[in-house]
């Protein structure tokens, strides 16, 4: 028989501690819903942060409804802020929240840092005015991907028995996908007076961002 | 769990076996990832090879770009990937989507290449299996990631295996969804928008090349494989029996005794790479791997290479009810 040699090296760049940091944490997270359940106070947990990832995917419909945009984005991007709403409330009602007033205490240091981590409060207040602030609106269409496609809680429950909860969490993820269409396309068509690696730049900024959220809910979804 | 910097992104990958055995690279289809290749590693390595599995760029654990993935790139990661860990040559082998990586990569960077094992691939677009693309790419834009894995399925497996692996298909399936990222498969989708007929380029192959075929596979059929054979001059075409366009899954004993044969007889200078056409074995345990195709290979019903010529039609021809008879 062959001898079995196996190269291990850890990652040599941020940006692979960042996404191994992440796995690594999404592990340990499914793990701990396996040993522990997915009970009330889990349950609570992961609605609650994703009620924030919601209500930060809606802030966009405001700011373009009065913007000179084509019909086809701004249908989706109303088609989006409905959709979320309807996911949110959908998710509240499938929850069984825990009584327990700490965990909503503890939740709030997680949405201050969902804040001030993503600098959420820049695109409520920002105009998103199509010529002048291109930019900061390609900024948002970042972020909202990055919320889009770096927050998988799918993974978590992959072994857990199903029920209308974890069912809910698959039907957001195949909901976000086909949202996400509108960011993609506007991400790689929209013409601004950026260069591609400047794109490129903004694009994993805003994922690092979302991405260091998420690891931090992460490490508050494992603590007992 | 190693790493290797492609220009601004990490690739995964996996170096598994004894260094200085043959080495065989694994390219992954289209929602694969390492860890499908599993069944031929652990075989493989076991009777003596070293085998190198990597996620392509927007893959498993390689990096995902969002804005945009150049298909021909993937042959350059394999061409680092291969520099990195310092290997002169190797047998590269690829299904699918890596199938044609595969045949690339043979074309562009054949000093790496001791030899070509590939498999459901194609080299060109008949208006076919451009529309199975764009179906299939509407599936996952319009529906989701669940729409495509649904629609792939059946093109992928055959029915018996479908009804007898219903219960680990529909765990692999919800594996397949948590772990793979839409926008990054969507990606490597649209990457192949810009590809383009590469049938002529397959002359510059020199190295020993088996290409390995489906009897049943409707998404790369038989004429995609005819190409290869008649276009690479070292090469043999194996038909595999019963199979459907994920024979690696369904038939990984004989997948990997293929692999095993083909690369013995090349480093044993046994291999004679002369355009024939041959058949798997549907009996993992049986003596020989493969056996020559003496049928007409590509046609569905059993029409033998040898025919009559046609004979002209006469007087004497007619039947009783006065129409030609047939010749």
């Amino acid at each position: 028989m062959a001898e079995k040699e196996k190269e291990i090296k850890g990652p040599d760049s941020e940006e692979e501690n960042r996404e191994d940091a992440l796995a690594t944490a999404q592990e340990r997270a499914a793990r701990h819903l396996k040993d522990h359940g997915l009970g009330e106070i889990e349950q609570t947990k992961i609605t609650l942060f994703l009620q924030s990832t919601q209500l930060a995917k809606s802030v966009i419909l405001p700011k373009v409804a009065y913007q000179n945009m084509d019909w086809l984005p701004y249908k989706f991007f109303h088609q989006q802020f409905y959709r979320n709403s309807e996911l949110s409330t959908l998710l509240a009602r499938a929850t069984k929240w825990t009584l327990d007033p700490f965990v909503y205490m503890k939740y709030w240091e997680i949405a201050s840092y969902f804040s001030a981590r993503t600098d959420l409060l820049k695109h409520f207040s920002l105009n998103f005015a199509m010529n002048d602030a291109a930019v900061q609106l390609y900024e948002f269409l970042a972020f909202s991907h990055a919320l889009l496609s770096e927050i998988r809680t799918s993974p978590l429950v992959l072994d857990l028995p199903e029920n209308d909860y974890t069912r809910l969490l698959f039907e957001l993820e195949e909901e976000n996908g086909r949202q996400i269409q509108l960011q993609i396309r506007l991400l790689k068509g929209i013409d601004l007076p950026l260069s591609l690696d400047e794109k490129e730049e903004i694009i994993l900024s805003e994922r690092e961002k979302v991405g260091a959220v998420f690891q931090r809910f992460l490490g508050f979804l494992c603590e007992r | 769990m190693s790493y290797m910097r492609y220009k601004k992104h990490n690739i995964y990958y996996e170096l598994n076996g004894k260094r200085g055995n043959p080495l065989i690279v694994f390219v992954n289809g289209l929602t694969q990832s390492t860890a499908l290749w599993g069944i031929q590693t652990n075989y493989l390595n076991k009777i003596g090879y070293q085998t190198l599995t990597f996620d392509l760029l927007g893959q498993g654990r390689s990096f995902k770009p969002i804005l945009d993935i150049n298909f021909d790139e993937n042959a350059d990661v394999l061409h680092h990937l291969l520099t990195h860990i310092q290997v002169d040559g190797a047998y590269i082998s690829g299904i699918s989507f890596g199938g044609v990586t595969t045949l690339q990569f043979g074309i562009r960077y054949p000093e790496q290449c001791k030899g070509l094992i590939v498999m459901s691939a194609f080299t060109e677009m008949d208006h076919r299996l451009w529309q199975m693309g764009v179906n299939l790419y509407q599936g996952l834009t319009r529906v989701g990631l669940n729409m495509l894995l649904d629609m792939l399925l059946p093109m992928n497996l055959s029915p018996k295996y479908l009804k007898e692996h219903e219960e680990e298909l529909k765990a692999l399936r919800k594996l397949s969804l948590a772990r793979n990222d839409l926008y990054a498969i969507q990606n490597l989708m649209e990457s192949i928008n810009s590809f383009e007929s590469f049938t002529p380029e397959l002359k510059k192959i020199k190295v020993p090349a088996i290409i390995l075929n489906g009897e049943h596979d409707y998404l790369t059929p038989r004429w995609c494989h005819e190409l290869m054979r008649l276009n690479i001059i070292n090469s043999k075409l194996v038909i595999v029996q019963h199979a459907y366009h994920a024979f690696t899954i369904e038939y990984p004993m004989i997948i990997n005794r293929i692999f095993d044969l083909f690369v013995h007889e090349v480093e044993n200078d046994a291999w004679r790479g002369d355009q024939s056409v041959w058949i798997a074995t549907d009996d993992e345990d049986s003596e020989d791997v493969l056996f020559p195709c003496e049928g007409d290979h590509t046609r569905a019903i059993p029409i033998s290479k040898k025919r009559k010529p046609k004979r002209k039609t006469t007087g004497d021809d007619k039947t009783a009810n006065g129409k030609p008879a047939r010749g």
